[in-house]
Formats: structure tokens, C-alpha cells, sequence
């Protein structure tokens, strides 16, 4: 077995995947060690695909998907079900990640049993303790999912993985589906239970709120590349891609300025050159002629030739927009606007 | 002059109270939000407007537009739902017929209100620019545009038709947030340049900020605060309204990011 | 939002199927009526030795009277009595039929819908061989080469029907495999056969039971078309098909000989429709 320290837990090496012959995703890597790790994009983006081959749903096209130093594909069938145990997912939508027909105790007792022989009151007590860790009365056990909240049915989701007792999460909008106040109450609770555990995970999702509180590093994917990964922090305040850029000032604030329209949100992405053209204010000819490769910008990896234009005008947290304007243009003049006051 | 105005709304199925809104007036140029979870209400209280609500016991006096809405005939209350209010849902493309392209879809709905030809071109097009799109679009069919498209055009139709009031049911939801900010633009630029009257219900509190002028705070079917948008989310008095506050996800940098998140306690099961 | 052109499985099925729905009590009372009927044919028909060989030349063709309430046939059986023994026959070959095609087209469908790849494509495309001839045509010339009798009519239209449920049941498998739950039984290692067991097919099956309950009126005259050309049951075995077979060229002058045997066919038939039309509009709901 290989030491946690050789290598990340998983990590894609340049993968591309395919669903018949259309790539959705090209030459994406990404590592997923202990703490929590980024993955934002839009619907479209490649992001649930990139995490079907993570988990071992989809084979890459090309590229390698390694759990530890081994390649996924490879693994036998003991690796295979090491794999399986350590690497569990949470889904979007609870009431389409559990079976509808069985009780959350069963749903649950599936997962404790599919490794290991287990007694029935040694099951019993074991379901009764992982709802009580995800906070939920264990009485819960006899419901089945259409007799539970949105919440409730993600927190079972949450215990069914957690009785494998993993050691990587892959979290794919493990809250979009739910109310305000009961998303916050589950990210507290995955927060909480991977400080707890000692979880890695992989967190995807579409709200760059979400990853700003729960991961230290990110990547932001658009149409099926990864366009900048970096600190989550720096990516959020100084971003480097004007993709990032986009999505960031589309973001609505809590009293703050109303959120920018990045515009032409329909074009589709180039087939050559940059594929972030069509939507790329800051469109160059270098961009219309060569695909931008990856490369290091400050503490970051930015597949964007003016990356440092970007960058240099990028200390704005709110900048105020032109309310009518019809598709406010992302680099402006860069007039710094202090956060609007709150509370 | 309200728009939308009801008053002392009660909707109940059997004894039980599903919504209830004392008063609520929207006027032209203004834009009121329903703010809530779900089963508070907030939804029931919007379609109670349109006369949408069936199965449950209605009783308020509503007015869209001068037409009182629960004693309407039913001629009356479809012609305020074809023209006089444009109904924002969550996924319009459902709404959309799906054989027919955007502008054979808009030019019979003009030919009803007796608009034909070249005026009704003229309108249409005018229509679709109002709401930031493309007129190329009216050549596409309703599978051939995105969900935020669709939910544009679904706003331009009623525009077309002369509809000064937009009634929005979390009308981003399910859409991206680059998509979501141009529905806000739209909906900004209806508000204050047509001075279109907008009802918005949104679990979204960081969206509503952007965009309503008054907020109504519902919970199980009741209102537990109402106020000025700016009022309301800098000093919240009801212990609801600041969880759902504390609840938005801020972006690094922001105050309040490291005490964003709300007490780990689990939802009370229902 | 994803919606499935699937019937919610929300519930279980059992537990719906034991909700209250007007169309689907009145045909299940009906069909239960006709079980019974079937059931108890030896005790409550009043001419119990006219199910079999026996037969009565002096008392043949008696129009419907007290004693012989739908009359009597060429051999001077009891017609009534001949209805509610043929009931048996029908019922068994409707039961053996959706049962032995049933399972035949689920097995093969929700293999076919959660293996996906080349074990569906070869799947359905001997399905689609089965599915090019006419039912009724392969019917026949099975029929014909093998001995006619209630086993061959069995068989003949078992093997020209599983085909449909075969497809019915890939397509639903198919968007059953891909839902989330299914993915997390294989991301938490259960084996596939039993991801197919536990949650792929209990999930793929209500859609299925439907058609079958739809399909029993459909089998009940199919069988009585076989039996009507002389292929299925002979005589003496009281079959509805053969009976208004055996009766046909009587009718101007004896009507009640192939009347009382093709309303039986069409009230059963009529039956398995309501009851399957009943737990259609229940399920979709």
C-alpha cells in the first residue's frame, strides 16, 4: 500500500473523456489530497463528468485516473474494492441518490454490509450511530425518501458514504438542491465531520460561495478545460481568467451592487483558438489563433494569454455597474469600491 | 396606484393555513419580493395572484390591475394571464410549444390581440431587445435556446402583449450564475426604464438584495417581517430573517465570511 | 430537475396498487368475479360432468331455459356450465403466458437496460428478430407444427409476446441504471448482480406489471383465436375460442351456442383492460 504522503488520494493526469465521439472533457488534471479541493464551472462544463471518472463510473478516453500511485483502470479486484471504500460520493439531489423503494436504515446497512459480515445488532447500532453523527434522530431509519426533507435525505446520503469509512468525499452540488438555511446546515455539518474524519475532498459545485468557505485550493473548469486553479482565495479576489473574472462579478451579493452580466452566455465555446473567445472581452488575435496552454501567474496556473491584464485589474471586489446597461464588459476601469456595509 | 395589491389573502386546505399575507401592494416601477423556504407559502401567495391556486380554499380580495382576480370570470382572469402579467417559472421552457417556432409562437399570441403584420413584427421585435436577446432568436424553436433564453422570451411575450406586471417564481434557481445575473439585468431594466410592477419569490436572499425594493419574509404560510429591501437586510428584527441572512454564502474577502455559516443544528423534521 | 418519462416510483408499488382507484377496483372485482367463477366452476355449475367428455344428443341445441340458463351445444352439453369450465382454461393460459413471457422479457430487459453496451445491443436486436414477424403468423405456424393443444397455444404466444416486454423493460432499466442510487451502489462496490436485484429491478417492474395486466385480455384473445382456427384446445376441453368455433355456423339458427363463449372472451378481456388502464392512471399520477 502506498503512504498517503507519495501521492494525492486521487488525481486525474490529463484526462479526456468522451460520451461516443464529443469530448466533454479535455486534458484535465487535478489532485484531491486530504483537506478540501475546488471544482467550479457551469452546468455544461464538464465538472460532473470530470467527477463520474474520478469515481470510477466512466473510463477516460485518454489520460490516467490514479487512486494513490495505482492507475484506476488497472487496479484488481482487491484494489478495486480498497478503492470503492475510500473514495465515496454525495450527490446533488438526495431523493435521486437514494433507492426510493428502501428505508434510510436499509440504504445505509447496504453500505456497511457490501465489505464487511456483519451482526444484526451490530448493524442496527452502527446506523443508529452514523444518523445520530450526521445529525439525525436514528428513529429516521425506518423512513424511506419521499418521507423525509431535502436535508434529511441528503444527510442519510452523507452516512450512507461515511460508513464505508472513507477517506475521500467527492461532494457534486451536495447543496444546490436544498433551501438556504438547510444548505449552510449541511456544509457546517461536511466541514465539521471531514475535520473530524480527516476527509479529503472534491467539492463541485457551481457556487463560488461554497467553495470559498470549504476550500483552500480550486479549479475552475469551462468547457471541459480547467481555465485557472490556484488558491481559492486568490482566485476569488484576484482572479486571472477572465472566465473566473465572469463568474465571480456574476455572483449576487448580500447588499452589495447588483450582479454583472458577463454577456453572450449562449455562445458556444470556440473550436479553436481560445475556447473562451466568443465571451472573452479581452479577445486578441493571439487568442483567435492559439489555444492559451496552461502556465504558471502568479502562485496560479492560467490558461489565458493576457492573464496579467487581467490580473492587474482585478483588486475590485464590487465594482459599480451600469444598472441598464445591457452586457456590462468584465475589465473596467478598475475604480475600487469598497465593500457595501452590512448588518 | 398598486398594480398588484391584496389584501387579507388566506389560502387554506381543509383547516390548514398554507399561506397568508395581510397586505401586499406592488407598484409600477417597483419591485416586491417574497422571500422564504420552501412550504412557507411564498409560491401559493404568487400564483393566489393570478388565480393559480386549485384544490385550496381562497379567500382576500386580490386586484392585478384594477381586475378583481377572485371574482373574475374566466375569460377575464385568462386574458390577464395572456396579457397583463407575464408569469416567470422556473423551467418556461415546459411552456413553450415545443413545435412551433419563437416568433410563430409570439406572432399568433399578437394576432389575438388583433396586432398582424408588419406592426406585429415591429413588436415583437421590439419586445425581444427589451429583454436583452437577439431578434435571430425568434427564428429558433424552443429546444434550440437555453433555459435563460427561454425564460427572456417568456418575459418578452408578455411584454409584447402590453403586460405591466411581472410575476417571477425563483426565476434563476436553475440557472448558472452568469445566466442568473443577466435575468436580474432584465428584470432591473423592465423595472426602472417600463416601470413594469415586479412580484419576486426567491429562497435566494443575496439576489433579492440586488434587486427588490421592498422584502416580505414568509414562514409555514406566514409573513414573520415585510419592510424596505435596505431596511430589512441591514437590521433584521425577526430571529428568521437573520438565520436566512446568516445562511448566504459570502466570497472570500467579504466581512461576516468567517461567521457566515448557521448553527450546525439539524432542520427540524416535518 | 430531472424528469423521467417514467411513472414516479415514489412509492412501492404493492402499497399503490393497494390504493383505492375506481377503474382499477371495478376491473380487479370483475376479474375477481371471474377467478372465482373459474375456481369454483366443478361446485356451482350446475351440469358439472358437461365440462368434460360427456354428452346428451337427446337434449343437443335446447334454447336458453330454467335448466339450462345459456342454453345447450350440438352434443346437448350445458353451454353455462361449459362457459364457466372454459373460464379455467382461459385463465390458465392467460396466467401461464404473462407469467412465462413476463419473466422471460424482464430478465432479458433489465439485463439488457443496466449492462448497456454490446449485452444490449444483442439483447434487442434478437428481440427485434422476434419482434419482425406478425405475432399472430409466427403464432400460427408454431402452432401448426407443433400437436395442437392448450400447452402448444401457451407456447406459441409466450414466444412471439416476450419481446415486448424484453424492450419495455430495457428502456425503463436503462433510465432506472442511471439514476443516482444506482450509482452510488456501485461506487460503494456491490457487485452488479446485485445492483440489478436489489435496486434496478424492483425499480424498473411497475411499468411492466401494468402492460401485463394490460396485455391479459390481449393473450385471452389471442388464445381464443388460435383455438378458433383449430390450433389450440380440442375437443372435449372447454375452451371459449373453440367453443364459438364449434358454433359459428349456428348462429342464425342457434345463437346461444357462440353468443354466451364470446361474451365470456369479451368480459374478461374488457377486465384485464380496466384493471390495467386503473393501475396505469394510478401509477403515472
Amino acid at each position: 500500500m502506498t503512504g498517503p504522503d507519495a501521492a494525492a488520494v486521487l488525481a486525474a493526469e490529463e484526462v479526456t473523456l468522451a460520451y461516443g465521439a464529443t469530448a466533454v472533457v479535455h486534458d484535465v488534471s487535478l489532485a484531491v489530497d486530504r483537506g478540501g479541493v475546488g471544482l467550479i464551472g457551469e452546468s455544461g462544463s464538464g465538472k460532473t463528468t470530470l467527477a463520474r471518472a474520478l469515481l470510477g463510473l466512466m473510463r477516460p478516453r485518454s489520460g490516467v485516473v490514479r487512486y494513490g500511485s495505482r492507475d484506476l483502470a488497472a487496479l484488481d479486484r482487491a484494489g478495486r474494492a480498497e478503492f470503492r471504500r475510500a473514495v465515496q460520493p454525495v450527490f446533488q439531489d438526495g431523493s435521486e441518490a437514494l433507492d426510493p423503494r428502501m428505508t434510510a436504515g436499509a440504504s445505509i446497512t447496504e453500505a456497511l454490509t457490501t465489505h464487511h459480515r456483519m451482526s444484526r445488532a451490530g448493524r442496527k447500532d452502527r446506523v443508529a450511530a452514523l444518523l445520530a453523527d450526521v445529525g439525525l434522530d436514528p428513529a429516521l431509519a425506518a423512513r424511506r425518501p419521499h418521507e423525509m426533507s431535502g436535508g434529511q435525505r441528503q444527510r442519510v446520503a452523507i452516512a450512507r458514504a461515511l460508513a464505508v469509512e472513507p477517506r475521500l468525499l467527492v461532494l457534486d452540488e451536495p447543496t444546490s438542491a436544498l433551501d438556504v438555511t438547510v444548505q449552510a446546515k449541511i456544509l457546517d455539518l461536511l466541514e465539521g465531520l471531514a475535520a473530524e474524519h480527516g476527509l479529503g475532498y472534491l467539492l463541485i459545485t457551481h457556487n463560488l460561495g461554497v467553495v470559498g468557505r470549504l476550500c483552500r485550493t480550486s479549479s475552475v473548469m469551462f468547457a471541459g478545460r480547467v481555465v485557472e486553479s490556484g488558491p481559492t482565495a486568490e482566485l476569488l479576489t484576484r482572479p486571472a481568467h477572465p472566465y473566473t473574472r465572469a463568474l465571480r462579478d456574476a455572483v449576487p451579493r448580500l447588499g452589495g451592487e447588483p450582479p454583472r452580466a458577463a454577456g453572450r452566455t449562449e455562445a458556444a465555446a470556440a473550436a479553436s483558438g481560445c475556447p473562451f473567445l466568443p465571451r472573452c472581452p479581452l479577445a486578441a488575435d493571439r487568442c483567435r489563433e492559439e489555444a492559451p496552454r496552461p502556465r504558471d501567474v502568479e502562485g496560479r496556473k492560467v490558461a489565458c494569454h493576457r492573464a496579467e491584464e487581467v490580473l492587474d485589474r482585478a483588486p475590485v471586489a464590487h465594482p459599480r455597474a451600469d444598472a441598464s446597461s445591457p452586457a456590462p464588459r468584465v475589465p473596467h476601469d478598475g475604480s475600487e469600491t469598497p465593500d457595501a456595509p452590512r448588518q | 396606484m398598486s398594480l398588484i395589491s391584496v389584501r387579507d389573502l388566506v389560502v387554506r386546505i381543509g383547516d390548514r393555513v398554507i399561506a397568508s399575507m395581510p397586505e401586499l401592494d406592488v407598484a409600477a416601477g417597483e419591485c416586491v419580493a417574497v422571500v422564504g423556504e420552501s412550504g412557507s407559502g411564498k409560491t401559493t401567495t404568487l400564483l393566489s395572484t393570478l388565480g393559480l391556486v386549485h384544490g385550496a380554499d381562497v379567500s382576500g380580495r386580490i386586484t392585478v390591475g384594477g381586475v378583481d382576480v377572485l371574482t373574475a370570470s374566466p375569460a377575464r382572469l385568462r386574458e390577464i394571464r395572456g396579457s397583463r402579467a407575464a408569469l416567470v417559472m422556473q423551467s418556461p421552457q415546459a411552456a413553450l410549444n415545443p413545435t412551433m417556432r419563437l416568433g410563430t409562437l409570439m406572432r399568433r399570441a399578437l394576432a389575438r390581440h388583433g396586432v398582424k403584420g408588419a406592426d406585429a413584427r415591429e413588436r415583437a421585435e421590439e419586445a425581444v431587445r427589451a429583454v436583452l436577446l437577439d431578434p435571430e432568436i425568434l427564428r429558433r424553436y424552443p429546444h434550440q435556446v437555453s433555459g435563460g433564453q427561454a425564460q427572456r422570451f417568456a418575459i418578452a411575450l408578455a411584454l409584447a402583449l402590453g403586460a405591466q406586471v411581472v410575476l417571477a417564481d425563483e426565476p434563476t434557481s436553475a440557472l448558472d450564475v452568469t445566466v442568473q445575473a443577466e435575468v436580474v439585468a432584465v428584470l432591473r431594466r423592465l423595472r426602472d426604464e417600463r416601470g413594469l410592477a415586479v412580484l419576486l419569490v426567491s429562497h435566494d436572499l443575496a439576489l433579492v438584495s440586488t434587486i427588490a425594493d421592498r422584502v416580505v419574509v414568509m414562514r409555514d404560510g406566514a409573513v414573520v417581517e415585510t419592510g424596505p429591501a435596505a431596511e430589512v437586510f441591514a437590521r433584521p428584527r425577526d430571529p428568521y430573517t437573520r438565520e436566512l441572512i446568516a445562511a448566504v454564502p459570502r466570497l472570500p474577502g467579504e466581512d461576516g465570511h468567517e461567521t457566515a455559516s448557521a448553527a450546525a443544528a439539524p432542520e427540524e423534521e416535518r | 430537475m430531472t424528469a423521467p418519462a417514467l411513472p414516479e416510483l415514489r412509492r412501492t408499488p404493492l402499497r399503490r396498487l393497494a390504493g383505492v382507484d375506481r377503474l382499477a377496483v371495478a376491473g380487479g372485482v370483475l376479474l375477481g368475479i371471474i377467478v372465482l367463477a373459474a375456481l369454483l366452476a366443478p361446485w356451482i355449475a350446475p351440469y358439472p360432468e358437461d365440462g368434460g367428455s360427456a354428452t346428451h344428443p337427446a337434449e343437443s341445441l335446447l334454447p336458453p331455459s330454467g335448466a339450462h340458463w345459456f342454453g345447450t351445444d350440438q352434443v346437448g352439453r350445458d353451454v353455462f356450465s361449459r362457459v364457466l369450465f372454459g373460464a379455467r382454461t382461459s385463465l390458465l393460459i392467460a396466467v401461464a403466458v404473462l407469467a412465462v413471457s413476463g419473466a422471460v422479457g424482464v430478465v432479458l430487459g433489465v439485463v439488457a437496460g443496466y449492462a448497456g453496451g454490446w449485452v444490449r445491443d444483442v439483447i434487442m436486436r434478437v428481440t427485434d428478430v422476434f419482434l419482425a414477424f406478425p405475432a399472430l403468423l409466427l403464432s400460427l405456424a408454431l402452432a401448426v407444427v407443433l400437436q395442437p393443444s392448450v400447452t402448444t397455444v401457451i407456447v406459441a404466444i409466450a414466444i412471439t409476446w416476450w419481446p415486448w416486454y424484453a424492450r419495455l423493460t430495457a428502456s425503463v432499466a436503462a433510465s432506472v441504471a442511471a439514476r443516482g442510487f444506482v450509482d452510488a451502489a456501485r461506487c460503494l462496490g456491490v457487485p452488479a448482480p446485485l445492483i440489478v436485484l436489489r435496486h434496478v429491478l424492483p425499480n424498473s417492474l411497475t411499468p411492466v406489471l401494468v402492460q401485463l395486466s394490460l396485455d391479459g385480455g390481449g393473450v385471452i384473445l389471442t388464445a381464443a383465436t388460435l383455438s378458433y382456427l383449430g390450433l389450440g384446445a380440442h375437443e372435449p376441453t372447454p375452451e371459449w375460442g373453440l367453443m364459438v368455433h364449434r358454433g359459428q355456423s349456428l348462429f342464425t339458427t342457434d345463437w346461444w351456442v357462440v353468443t354466451f363463449p364470446g361474451l365470456a372472451i369479451l368480459v374478461t378481456a374488457f377486465a384485464f383492460n380496466v384493471l390495467g388502464e386503473g393501475l396505469r392512471a394510478r401509477l403515472s399520477r
